[in-house]
Parts: structure tokens; sequence; C-alpha cells
């Protein structure tokens, strides 16, 4: 019975957001911009022109001058191979994270802030379900609903990068470990960072706008790691990508302490009628 | 009364929010198979004893069982056997009535799919929706909602509904309908459920308590409450000389007092009573054994519940 009324959650919870077009349409429109939109562009402006002539792109060039000489990069003559080698398999990984990030902080957002706000907890608070599995059901949701459309995206991804660049490379450049690191290590633990976050925001705002507004802070760390690669002062390696990772775990685990805590029927019933 | 025979039974319950008592020492019990009315002015912590009976706040002091299982430390025991209307329920806009009772059936129900599916069509025919189950929930009027929210409450075949304020925000028409399911209702479950509309009380409750400033200031069968409020008085309307009747009626043991008033020719008694099978006996062969005297009217007195309530509530106010 357990498992089938956090079963009903889950479902009701990813339904609500699939229903709901001003919540979804963005979750769209960021993977579609870049896992297809982008690094097609990209690729194709490397097919038709030396890439090493196109502004800005000095600051790649740089980066690729600093990497240690073991890299596969390094294995590549032509130039617009080395960019779009090291574009692809390492500086999209945080434009890549910003996707489950985005999409865990505003399921969960609207898990949390907005049944607050709809005033509709209540009548899952008098539901015969303990205060854990109903927690679990709701950060289960928004869970879901990420790593499915994440790992969705990173195979879409893969497929753009493959069939677009085989003629470039004459092999697979996609995926490396380091991406396998990003999708099932580092994207899980991103995403129940942002849910908790969320959940711990939520608790604190009256509605879905306010939390999903200050959710939006999340991708602050992960803009900070984008300019990092982009100016060569750090280079997302496995060793650096799975330490992330761990950092974030243990914030998450903080976090999940410290928002279980607040998970009481009597703590949400007050913030009900608030 | 047995123990076992009530359904809710609280001893001493108490809450505070933030030092104001929002209910005060509540000993409440409330028996199986009754109409229960539990009544109040708005503020009066109706809400929040309900909120407390259901584990969704915990008591500052004192204790409360339903069904015999403690409120605090078997609430989601005591869940799975009662059914709740929330005073103004909000419901998933999105999702139709079906879908609504669906969602709630996967709470209680293991069973085969076509089965839940009987009962939630069993369910919105008892409520009288069965013709808008697939329509959105956002379409729906006030008392529709309503309705569904008893639906919603009932899908589990509750041993114990809880209603808070059923029909308070209802047109006349709206508030008809939910009476005439709570009826229907009645034979499946006990029924507890707040209000401050006296009509409704009268109408379909068996059973009443009536809640001032948090504290229970009357707890009875509504029968008694309406007859026994202020003992039994007996109400004859008489027209002749009836001295010698009245100082007849006065010796009689079983007499507490009669207030006497006379308009146009026609003498009203208010002849209070200590015994009552006696009075029912005698009474009114006593004041016939005057020939003369001729009786227009005989009965017992009965009040409003508007009066007794008015009076109870007038009474217990503070400032």
């Amino acid at each position: 019975m357990r498992m089938q009324a956090m079963a009903a959650i889950i479902k009701k919870d990813i339904k609500s957001i699939s229903d709901n077009i001003q919540i979804w349409l963005p979750l769209i429109i960021l993977p579609l911009v870049f896992v297809i939109i982008i690094p097609t562009v990209l690729i194709i402006l490397a097919k038709t022109q030396n890439i090493s002539a196109v502004n800005g792109i000095d600051l790649i060039l740089k980066t690729l001058d600093k990497l240690p000489a073991h890299m596969e990069v390094h294995t590549f003559s032509d130039i617009n191979q080395k960019v779009l080698f090291l574009v692809l398999n390492f500086m999209f990984i945080p434009f890549f994270l910003l996707i489950p990030a985005m999409i865990s902080s505003t399921t969960s957002a609207y898990s949390f802030a907005g049944e607050k706000e709809k005033k509709t907890l209540e009548s899952l608070l008098y539901a015969p379900i303990s205060e854990k599995d109903l927690f679990a059901a709701k950060i289960l949701g928004p869970f879901i609903a990420s790593t499915v459309v994440t790992i969705f995206c990173f195979i879409c991804y893969g497929i753009v990068v493959d069939v677009l660049t085989y003629d470039i490379f004459g092999k697979l450049i996609f995926p490396r470990l380091n991406w396998l690191i990003v999708v099932f290590w580092l994207s899980p633990i991103l995403s129940i960072f942002a849910i908790f976050f969320n959940v711990y925001i939520s608790a604190r705002v009256k509605g879905f706008q306010e939390a999903y507004q200050l959710g939006a802070l999340i991708v602050l760390p992960i803009v900070v790691l984008l300019y990092s690669q982009l100016t060569g002062l750090l280079l997302l390696n496995n060793i650096i990508l799975f330490l992330f990772g761990l950092v974030l775990l243990i914030v998450s685990v903080i976090l999940i302490v410290k928002t279980g805590k607040s998970f009481t029927r009597n703590k949400l019933f007050l913030s009900q009628i608030k | 009364m047995n123990t076992n025979e009530f359904v809710i039974n609280t001893q001493g319950l108490s809450k505070d929010y933030n030092g104001v008592q929002a209910v005060k020492s509540l000993d409440l019990k409330v028996p199986k198979n009754s109409i229960f009315g539990f009544l109040g002015p708005n503020g009066a912590g109706k809400t929040t004893t309900i909120k407390l009976l259901l584990g969704l706040t915990r008591p500052t002091s004192g204790s409360g069982s339903i069904f015999g299982q403690d409120i605090v430390k078997d609430s989601i025991g005591i869940r799975t056997r009662v059914g709740y209307l929330a005073q103004d329920p909000h419901f998933y806009g999105h999702m139709t009535a079906r879908e609504t009772l669906r969602f709630k059936a996967r709470f209680y129900y293991h069973g085969p799919a076509a089965e839940i599916e009987k009962r939630i069509s069993e369910t919105l025919e008892l409520v009288g929706l069965s013709d808008k189950a697939d329509r959105p929930i956002n379409s729906f009027s006030g008392g529709e909602r309503q309705r569904l929210g008893i639906a919603q409450a009932q899908i589990n075949y509750p041993d114990l509904l809880i209603l808070d304020e059923p029909a308070a925000l209802l047109d006349p028409m709206g508030r008809r309908d939910v009476l005439e399911v709570m009826e229907r209702l009645q034979k499946y479950s006990t029924i507890f459920y707040s209000t401050h509309i006296l009509d409704d009380v009268q109408r379909v409750s068996d059973s009443v308590a009536i809640v001032n400033y948090g504290e229970l200031v009357a707890q009875a069968s509504i029968q008694d409450l309406l007859t026994g409020s202020q003992g039994t008085i007996y109400s004859l309307d008489i027209e002749g000389e009836a001295n010698q009747a009245r100082a007849r009626i006065a010796d009689q043991a079983w007499v507490s007092g009669i207030n006497v008033t006379s308009a146009k020719g026609q003498t009203t008694w208010q002849v209070s009573v200590t015994d009552d099978e006696a009075a029912k006996a005698q009474l009114l062969r006593l004041v016939l054994a005057d020939e003369q005297l001729t009786i227009t009217r005989f009965g017992r007195k009965t009040y409003k519940l508007e009066e007794i309530f008015m009076n109870i509530v007038q009474g217990g106010n503070h400032g």
C-alpha cells in the first residue's frame, strides 16, 4: 500500500507538471538549445569555416594550449577538430549540467511551493501515509523527471555529436568517461541538491514564483564552472568532476537532514494555514 | 454509555497557538452511528479540534482516541478508517472528478482496477456527480465541489466521516444537496461535522456538542437539548378561572414552578417539572378535574436550537 500511495503522488506530480505549459515549455526549450541547436550550429560552422578565424575563439585556443600533452585532443592535427573535440567533450559539460539543475529546481518548486500556494497540500497531509513516505514521494517525482530528461538529452546529444562529426573525425568522439561521470554521478547528485535546496526554500516562501526565482540561484555554481572552463582556470577532468559531485553530495546530505526535520505534518499544516 | 460505543473520545484535549488557547480541555464523546453536529461560532475552535483529531496538529495537552486508537501515536491507522472533508477543499484543478477519486483511492485499495473503478462510479452516483464525472474540476460550482469533497472523503468506506463546515459556503440549493448526501451516508458511517448553521444541525443531527472560545459548553442528543435544556416544561393554554387548579398543580411534589401569563382572556401556564413521567401521567388530568376549564393547547415546550445556542453562547461570552 505504501508503494502504491507513493506511486500515486509521483504520478500526480509528474502529470501536474506535464499539464502546465508554463512549467514544461522552458524545460523543453533549454535542452533543445543546449543539446541540439548550439552543437549543430557549432559543428556546421566547423565544417564550413576555418574556426580559428571566428571572433572570440581566442579563449578556447588559449585553453587548448594549456591542456596536458597526454590528452586525446592533441591526437588531432586539424585546429577545427581540436576545437570541436574540446568544446563538445569538455566545454559543453557546464551547459549540460544546467538541464538537471533547472528541471529539478523548477519541478520541485512546483511540487512543494506550488502545492502550498494552491492549498492542495492539506489533502495529502490527511492521507494515510507516513511523513517519511510522503516526503520521499514528493522528492522522487522531480528526481525521476530530471533523471529521465537528463538521460534522454544525453542520448540526443550523443546522436547529434556522433552523427554530425563522424565525417570530420572518422570515428565516434562521444561519449568519453567524463560524460559518463557527468550523467550518472554528477547529474543525479546535482538534481538531489537542487530538489532539497528548493524544499528548503519552499518552506520559507509563499508561492511557486518566489520559489522558482530563488531556486534559480542553483545555476550560479554552474556559471562559475562554465567561466572556469572557458578561461582555462579549471579543466573539468574526471577527478574534478568526481570531487565536485562528492562536495555536492555532502551539502545535499546536510540539506536532507535539515529539510527532513521540518517536514512534519504539524509544521507543514501550520505553513499551509499561514 | 460504554467507552467502546464512542467513536471519538477526548480527555482534556487542548491546543495553544503562540500562547492563545484555541481548544481548552475538551472532553468530547461522539457515539457510534450518529450524525454529530459540532456547533460553535466562527473562531470557537471547531477546525482546530478536527485537525487535532486527524493528527494534522499536535495537542498541547490532553489526549484523544478514535476507534480506541490514540490520535497522536496511531494517526496513520486512524486515517485509513476516516474520511475527511476540509472547510474549503482545494482540488487539483486539472483533474476530473473521476481522476480525483482514482488518485484518492490509490491510498486505500490494492484490488483489481475494475473493482476500484466500480467503487468510484458508486461514490460519484452517491453524491450525484455521475453526469459530471469526466469534466475538469475547474468548471465545478461550489456545491459540486463540496459534493466531490464528500465523495473523496467517502471513497474508502470510512467508519467515520469528518466534515468541516460542509455547507457553510453554499447557496440554499447546494446546502440542501449536501445535507441530503449526509443523510444518505449515515447508514455507512458515523458522521462528525462542524457547523455554525443551526438549521442544518436541527435538520440532520442526532447528537450535538457546542463549543465557544475553545470550551465545550454543551453536549447532548439533539432531542435532550431541544426539550430539556432548562428542565422539562409543559405549556398549557387555559380558558376559564384557573386559580384552584393552579393551587392543586403547585402542590404536586414533581412540580418545581408555574409561570403564568394572561392575554385576551386566555391564560398560559409554563409548568416546570422534575419528574417527566409523573407529569405526563397526571398533569392534564389534574387540571381537567376542574370541569369548568377548557384546555386549548397542551404539550411539552420545545426550544429552537437557535434559542438554546444563543443562550449558551451569550451566557458563556467572556466579555
